[in-house]
């Protein structure tokens, strides 16, 4: 989300290793944070917990983990239709991901995060990377998006 | 930024020159557009919603805002089961702060000009669909049904895009709406079946939506002629194994005359030849109790149908449920109302069965669903897909005579239908 680590320290992060890449921007936003990563789709109706942030997929790999505030990093959507409104609930009580970026535009994912954008004016930013920069993003341990669809990728 | 070709009319929304509710959903169906890659928005002839299911707060600050803004729908549109019987949920114990939240989002839409339908089988309302007719429906098997048996057009349509079609009319220009779009992916052959119940449809589309996932199924070698409720049935089943949004049935649904029309000039995926160990499988699958007992009976996912009334009332006439075991049917009020002037819900009343309208399966919680209740009976393959998750409980999966004669007996009378035990050549 917008404000969050502004104050951490540049110095911190190995920069010479980082990777600068372009996505497509599905929701414009500033974010960053330590990676999650998965190449298993992800359900949000009946797979992850808008109130903890926790993923509840007892068949997802990433079974259990926490994403608050973590760049999500996922090849697509699956399942309902009715995970918008879970992302929505999450985004709505601070509880979701920092920044998703995912290989394959998804709707549902993407609907989510556009009417959070348009009713709460709240920024969840998604972007979508192709093949390539998609794999550097799934191996990388620290991810800053920009608003202009910039990826700052770290390893 | 958008490379979207839009009307004057789509400019006047997005402008706000009719009000700020129809604005904001119109930038909403504009970014939505642009991630579908859609270069047109079209008018559609009415909508049906799926966002009046209570999902958090969110969901109904949503509504809200929409509704305090004056948006008001400008197609016919209809409302999803919501997450309580509005007559009912005092007498069945519902937690009234949970009522209330859920009464407040199902009032948001209506004061938007939704009619109160609350039904997840918008297709057994007066105002269904006509062939060919673009709609913005929501809830899968309400869409799969659409598409499929009405042969309407509509995408399965997310929670909030339903309402900003509603409010605005219009939809991006994508998937089911394009002719190419709805032709068949796979074809799927039948082995040949002798006595079919309506069991065997449920099953049929819970085996084909785990296989094709999204693609657009076409069955061929059905000897049989289905009845709507089987072809509801079909769907249900098959949009909760799979996110199938449309299928084909040779014969039967109005855009498979012959096997070469539903295909058109699409490259099939596969051609695959169901076997009966394959279905078999299937129904095994939705059968996860192996109790002696059982606590409930449940019917109406979807929607109990008028005809499933009757048939309900036909196989239950002059009998009396087992006093351990509780029948609950939902429906519409709709049907609930024209099944009554027929005299069905006396008859299915005295058998001892109960009806819930408004809501539905895929919503009950306990303490609706009664709180000792381990076992559930339904017909339905979407509940029994679901409820073990959803309620915590076993379930078998039956025709609705096997149900009755469950309720009736107190134990459960599940044995392999017929249509598995008779057709062993392959």
């Amino acid at each position: 989300m917008e404000n969050n680590n502004e104050l951490m320290d540049e110095s911190m992060r190995p920069l010479n290793q980082a990777k600068h890449v372009t996505g497509n921007v599905i929701v414009a936003g500033k974010g960053e944070g330590e990676v999650i990563a998965t190449d298993v789709p992800l359900s949000f109706w009946g797979g992850y917990n808008s109130e903890t942030g926790d993923i509840i997929d007892h068949h997802h790999p990433l079974y259990g983990e926490n994403l608050n505030g973590k760049v999500f990093v996922l090849p697509a959507g699956r399942g309902s239709c009715t995970g918008s409104m879970v992302l929505l609930q999450a985004i709505y009580s601070h509880n979701s991901p920092g920044a998703i970026i995912l290989k394959q535009v998804d709707e549902i994912i993407s609907l989510g995060a556009i009417v959070a954008d348009e009713i709460f004016k709240m920024k969840l930013p998604i972007i979508a990377l192709n093949g390539p920069d998609f794999a550097l993003a799934q191996k990388a341990s620290y991810i800053k998006v920009s608003e202009d669809g910039k990826v700052v990728i770290n390893h | 930024m958008s490379n979207i070709k839009l009307s004057e009319w789509d400019k006047r929304l997005l402008e706000g020159k009719e009000g700020k509710a129809k604005q904001i959903a119109m930038q909403i169906i504009v970014r939505m557009a642009d991630v579908q890659k859609a270069k047109q928005l079209i008018g559609i002839s009415q909508a049906h919603i799926d966002g009046c299911i209570y999902t958090g707060e969110a969901s109904l600050k949503f509504a809200e805002t929409l509704a305090d803004l004056n948006g008001e729908v400008s197609v016919p549109t209809t409302l999803n089961s919501i997450s309580v019987d509005q007559q009912r949920w005092k007498k069945q114990g519902v937690d009234s702060g949970f009522a209330e939240l859920a009464n407040r989002l199902a009032q948001a839409y209506v004061q938007m000009g939704a009619k109160p339908s609350f039904t997840c089988s918008p297709y057994q309302l007066p105002e269904k669909p006509n062939f060919g007719e673009h709609i913005a429906w929501a809830e899968s098997n309400a869409v799969v049904f659409a598409n499929s048996v009405i042969g309407a057009r509509t995408n399965r349509y997310p929670d909030f895009m339903d309402i900003c079609a509603a409010l605005t009319g219009r939809a991006p220009l994508s998937g089911y709406h394009l002719d190419e779009e709805r032709l068949g992916d796979v074809l799927v052959e039948l082995p040949g079946l002798d006595h079919i119940d309506d069991s065997f449809f449920p099953v049929l589309g819970y085996l084909v939506g785990g296989k094709v996932e999204s693609q657009v199924p076409v069955v061929h070698g059905l000897n049989y002629k289905p009845t709507r409720d089987d072809l509801k049935a079909f769907g249900a089943a098959v949009a909760t194994s799979g996110a199938v949004g449309m299928f084909h049935i040779v014969g039967v649904t109005p855009e498979a005359p012959t096997v070469e029309e539903a295909l058109g000039q699409k490259t099939l995926t596969e051609h695959w030849k169901v076997t009966m160990e394959e279905l078999k499988n299937a129904w095994k699958e939705l059968n996860t109790a192996n109790d002696q007992k059982i606590d409930l009976i449940a019917f109406g996912n979807p929607h109990f149908s008028i005809s499933e009334c009757s048939k309900l009332a036909d196989i239950c006439r002059g009998k009396r449920k087992h006093p351990d075991v509780n029948v609950l049917i939902t429906t519409s009020r709709y049907v609930y109302e024209e099944a009554r002037k027929q005299g069905l819900t006396d008859e299915i009343e005295r058998f001892g069965a109960e009806f819930i309208t408004d809501t539905c399966w895929c919503m009950i919680e306990r303490p609706v669903i009664p709180e000792h209740t381990q076992t559930i009976m339904t017909n339905s393959a979407k509940y029994a897909h679901y409820a073990p998750g959803l309620v915590d409980c076993n379930v078998y999966f039956g025709s609705i005579e096997d149900c009755v004669r469950t309720a009736t007996s107190g134990k459960p009378q599940v044995s392999e239908p017929k249509w598995l035990q008779e057709n062993t050549y392959t």
